[in-house]
């Protein structure tokens, strides 16, 4: 399982990158294609040319386009578990440490602690981060410029309870 | 390139929660439109941090060279996530010795109550700015092209 690092710096530029333990580092270095927007323009992957998988993820905004970010990998990248060392989280899709990654940097931690949705459902870290969203999108007016409106991100947070 | 000058040792940047963070200034480069934009401890640790966590180390000792994108870019682009004013992305095709070839390199500034600072710097896909293709070419604002350059070779 490939284990992913964040790395943050304010106000709100966040990247991840993901490495797999049995391959190692060539001493040239990766010469990768570069980072490119995908699905949402504030997402950019770049990916690893030994794999051909995506390998690093940045958002250079995420104080502000989070909502978009995490559905859209939520969406669109699903299909791996990653483990995140530095949040003690192991076997989790990358929506889910995004959210992580929202929490502890640029909320800080001061997210409600998530508490289970059900008796049967597992406690997720993403609806927590979406129901955060709408509720402060709530209380914002206008929109940002190029991403979606605040009725967007309550939709997207709608969506994920469906 | 120049040393900062006594007054321009510190800047403050303003985090996500409103509060001031003082950066210190490692130097301070004149872009190709002649504003200043202050290169941070910070930034640059930021940077290489991140280039060696990606292992594009080869690109480290591009950041020593701030100077010659930020001067001597290919194009400029608003950042089309951002509000007009906020952050000016420089791309620049530079020659990386170590791959022996060139590659698209991207420097992100940010400016804040109107003092722009250096963010980060990173390896773009060849041919795409930022945006491309989901936010629409038509809506993406360039802030400077040099005249040797075409907007169709950045997909614009």
């Amino acid at each position: 399982m490939r284990k992913l690092r964040f790395l943050f710096q304010e106000p709100g530029l966040i990247e991840a990158i993901a490495s797999d333990p049995d391959i190692p580092m060539s001493e040239t270095g990766l010469d990768t294609p570069g980072y490119r927007s995908l699905w949402v323009a504030d997402l950019m992957v770049d990916y690893d040319p030994r794999t051909s998988r995506p390998y690093a993820f940045m958002s250079s905004s995420f104080e502000k386009t989070y909502p978009l970010v995490i559905w859209a990998l939520k969406f669109h990248m699903d299909d791996e578990l990653f483990d995140v060392p530095q949040a003690s989280l192991t076997a989790i899709p990358l929506h889910e440490a995004f959210s992580w990654a929202y929490a502890h940097f640029i909320l800080e931690d001061q997210l409600p602690i998530p508490q289970p949705d059900g008796p049967s459902e597992p406690r997720s870290l993403t609806r927590q981060v979406l129901r955060y969203a709408a509720a402060v999108a709530e209380g914002i007016e206008g929109t940002i410029k190029g991403q979606r409106s605040p009725t967007t991100f309550l939709r997207l947070s709608h969506l994920y309870n469906t | 390139m120049r040393e900062p000058s006594p007054s321009e040792e510190y800047i403050t940047v303003i985090d996500n929660k409103g509060r001031e963070r003082v950066q210190r200034v490692e130097y301070v480069v004149l872009e190709v439109r002649g504003e200043k934009v202050y290169v941070t401890a910070d930034g640059l640790a930021y940077a290489e941090d991140s280039l060696v966590a990606k292992g594009q180390n080869y690109l480290i000792e591009k950041l020593g060279r701030l100077s010659g994108i930020l001067a001597h870019p290919d194009i400029v682009i608003w950042d089309p996530v951002e509000a007009l004013g906020d952050t000016l992305i420089y791309y620049k095709r530079l020659y990386i010795a170590a791959l022996r070839r060139h590659k698209l390199v991207a420097a992100i500034v940010k400016a804040r109550r109107g003092t722009k600072f250096f963010y980060n710097l990173h390896v773009q896909e060849s041919g795409k700015v930022k945006g491309l293709p989901i936010v629409p070419p038509s809506e993406i604002q360039v802030w400077y092209i040099a005249p040797q350059v075409k907007r169709r070779q950045f997909g614009l």
